[in-house]
């Protein structure tokens, strides 16, 4: 008997879910979308980091990486906070990276990394400093 | 006197005459100032760079005969005259093409480089400018003042009794206005402050003709600005010896030094 | 006491005679207007037998931005910092990214009729007389006159379009995001009487981008960290460029623009 009351309750528990909240198949496919755009949208990708900094990338790889870390530092100013730490983290990854390199170019990049990687930590301290 | 009190009192005296400041003439005796020439003949230079070396007679150059048409900053800022003697690269073939003297001495705004013309700047003695300096002073009614030229420039300049101009490559420039004036203390104790006002030195110069390679743009920041420097030709003596009313006019810039 | 007394005498004749350099209370040289901006690198020339380099900033300012070379190719803002070697051009690094035949003139062309010309004395021409390919005076004499330094005002020859500034390189040149330029700021001189300067982001960012300044030249400003005129003119800060290549300091009108009364 109680038993069987317990199994009504879930049931009707399930209709009057299903009711308030119709999350129909399609709409799961729409919230799965969205929430993966976010994570595109997102501009720091986590893949440096994963990376051990001693393997050795083709140059063309670290070109790109650069490509994009550096890219960011006319619009730093408008960056959040954790976007700009983010960049530094992947400034100093790729610093290492630079470092193993034998390509001749790595020096010349090596140096400006290190601009680029300055100017995000400039661009942080500076809306921590006293305005003047 | 026992010998080492007499040396000693004679030591005392000797700092004591050192420290203490005589009256002017002694003062122009301690300092040797070189003696004035005529007032028509203050503000001459014999500019002889390569003029020797060319077999063509060195240039006498009168200021006076420039200043009352051009301020200073026309050919020494301008035209790149430098503020010394013999340190300008003039050639002949810089002049014909229109640069430093050649700017005006072209046959249109002054007589040009030509052969007739040579003599009146490569004359090889000083030119005998008595007659028309009288003829200047007096024409124009010039204020006078005790030294140098006689003639007192800053007021001249002021009274609207000469109307140099003040730009020829930049008609158009006015002088930056900062009128800040200072005192300069002496170095020597009991010798009054100089009064230094940078508006009267703007009617005719440019900032950089002073800043900063003469004077530190920092104030007390310029170093060994002693009057034994200024008078070998340093920081004022720049101008303040040969142009410029002399040094001999103390009271021009130490107003409350007693003759 | 006697020899006390000469001892006194001598460190006063040794005081008084103190300060007798002659460099000081004079004007300098001013440079001539092609001289300007010129500077000389010597660093390994000695050691390979080389004369030095003298670089004319006014030919590649004609046609590159600043940012190019002092970010893109990693030139230092001081002479002889910056460490070039023969190797690093040959490898495409610093000068050897444009010097390399096909941009400039590399450091050797082969003629038509085989034989390979070096090129060397072309910027090794420290003390030597060399033909170079532009000369000053021609180049610049339609271009919109200065005051000061080179006497040509670059900023309005851009605007009028004689000079076109490249400011991106194939293959080192980044594509960057839009520049967010902040505004124009008032800066009060610390003297009195002195017209306030107007700075204006926007005239150096288009030459310059963010990072050739920040913070290298200009860095967070501390509370007690205010800059004068006189580091100004011995190279820090606004001197880091004005006085060596941008309009000189002594151009006072050009930044000091907003009268006080």
């Amino acid at each position: 008997m109680r038993r069987l009351v317990g199994v009504a309750c879930f049931v009707i528990a399930v209709a009057l879910g299903s009711l308030c909240a119709p999350v129909h198949a399609d709409e799961w496919t729409h919230l799965l979308k969205l929430i993966r755009e976010i994570q595109s949208r997102s501009e720091s990708p986590p893949l440096e980091r994963a990376l051990d900094p001693s393997a050795s990338l083709p140059w063309g790889a670290i070109k790109d990486r650069f490509d994009r870390i550096c890219g960011k530092v006319p619009a730093a100013p408008d960056l959040a906070d954790e976007q700009l730490r983010a960049l530094i983290a992947d400034c100093d990854f790729l610093s290492k990276v630079l470092e193993q390199s034998e390509n001749p170019q790595a020096k010349v990049f090596l140096k400006r990394i290190k601009m680029c990687r300055d100017f995000f930590v400039y661009s942080l301290e500076l809306r921590e400093a006293p305005a003047g | 006197m026992r010998d080492s009190n007499r040396f000693s009192l004679v030591l005392l005296v000797l700092s004591l005459w050192m420290v203490l400041p005589g009256h002017s003439r002694a003062q122009r005796d301690f300092f040797d100032l070189p003696p004035l020439p005529p007032p028509e003949a203050f503000g001459d230079l014999r500019i002889d760079r390569v003029s020797g070396e060319n077999d063509v007679k060195p240039v006498y150059f009168s200021h006076w005969t420039h200043r009352s048409a051009y301020t200073c900053r026309v050919c020494h800022f301008e035209l790149g005259f430098e503020m010394q003697t013999n340190l300008t690269e003039i050639t002949e073939s810089a002049n014909r093409k229109g640069e430093f003297c050649g700017a005006c001495h072209d046959g249109e705004t002054a007589f040009g480089h030509t052969e007739e013309n040579c003599a009146k700047c490569h004359a090889g003695s000083p030119a005998d400018r008595r007659k028309s300096f009288r003829q200047f002073r007096k024409s124009l009614k010039l204020p006078e003042a005790p030294f140098g030229n006689r003639i007192d420039w800053v007021e001249a300049l002021e009274s609207g009794l000469i109307q140099p101009r003040n730009g020829i490559l930049d008609p158009d420039f006015e002088p930056i206005p900062f009128n800040e004036e200072f005192e300069v203390p002496a170095a020597w104790t009991l010798i009054p402050p100089a009064d230094f006002s940078h508006d009267i030195h703007l009617q005719w110069l440019e900032c950089s003709n002073c800043h900063p390679d003469i004077f530190k743009i920092k104030k007390r920041a310029t170093e060994h600005f002693l009057m034994k420097h200024i008078l070998e030709g340093k920081f004022c003596g720049t101008c303040h010896m040969t142009v410029a009313f002399p040094l001999d006019d103390c009271q021009r810039c130490h107003p409350d030094m007693r003759r | 006491m006697r020899r006390a007394a000469f001892i006194t005498v001598v460190l006063l004749v040794a005081f008084a005679s103190k300060g007798d350099s002659q460099t000081f209370g004079t004007k300098k040289r001013s440079p001539k207007p092609d001289e300007y901006g010129t500077v000389v690198m010597s660093n390994h020339a000695a050691n390979v037998d080389s004369d030095p380099v003298v670089f004319p900033h006014w030919l590649h300012r004609a046609k590159y931005t600043c940012r190019l070379c002092h970010v893109d190719l990693g030139f230092a803002m001081t002479a002889n910092e910056t460490g070039v070697t023969e190797k690093d051009n040959l490898n495409g690094l610093y000068c050897g990214a444009c010097h390399n035949g096909a941009i400039a003139f590399g450091p050797e062309e082969t003629v038509t009729d085989g034989e390979a010309v070096q090129y060397c004395d072309r910027c090794h021409s420290k003390g030597n007389d060399v033909d170079l390919k532009y000369e000053f005076y021609d180049f610049v004499k339609d271009f919109p006159r200065a005051r000061f330094g080179n006497r040509v005002d670059w900023m309005k020859a851009e605007d009028q379009g004689l000079i076109q500034l490249e400011d991106f390189i194939e293959g080192i040149s980044i594509k960057r995001a839009q520049l967010m330029i902040p505004e124009d700021r008032t800066i009060t001189p610390r003297v009195e009487g002195m017209p306030n300067i107007i700075f204006s982001h926007e005239k150096h960012t288009v030459w310059n981008g963010c990072e050739l300044c920040h913070p290298q030249i200009f860095g967070i400003r501390k509370r007690a960290q205010i800059y004068d005129m006189q580091e100004i003119f011995e190279g820090k800060f606004c001197g880091a460029c004005h006085g060596q290549v941008a309009f000189p300091n002594t151009d006072c009108r050009l930044c000091h623009t907003d009268d006080v009364y």
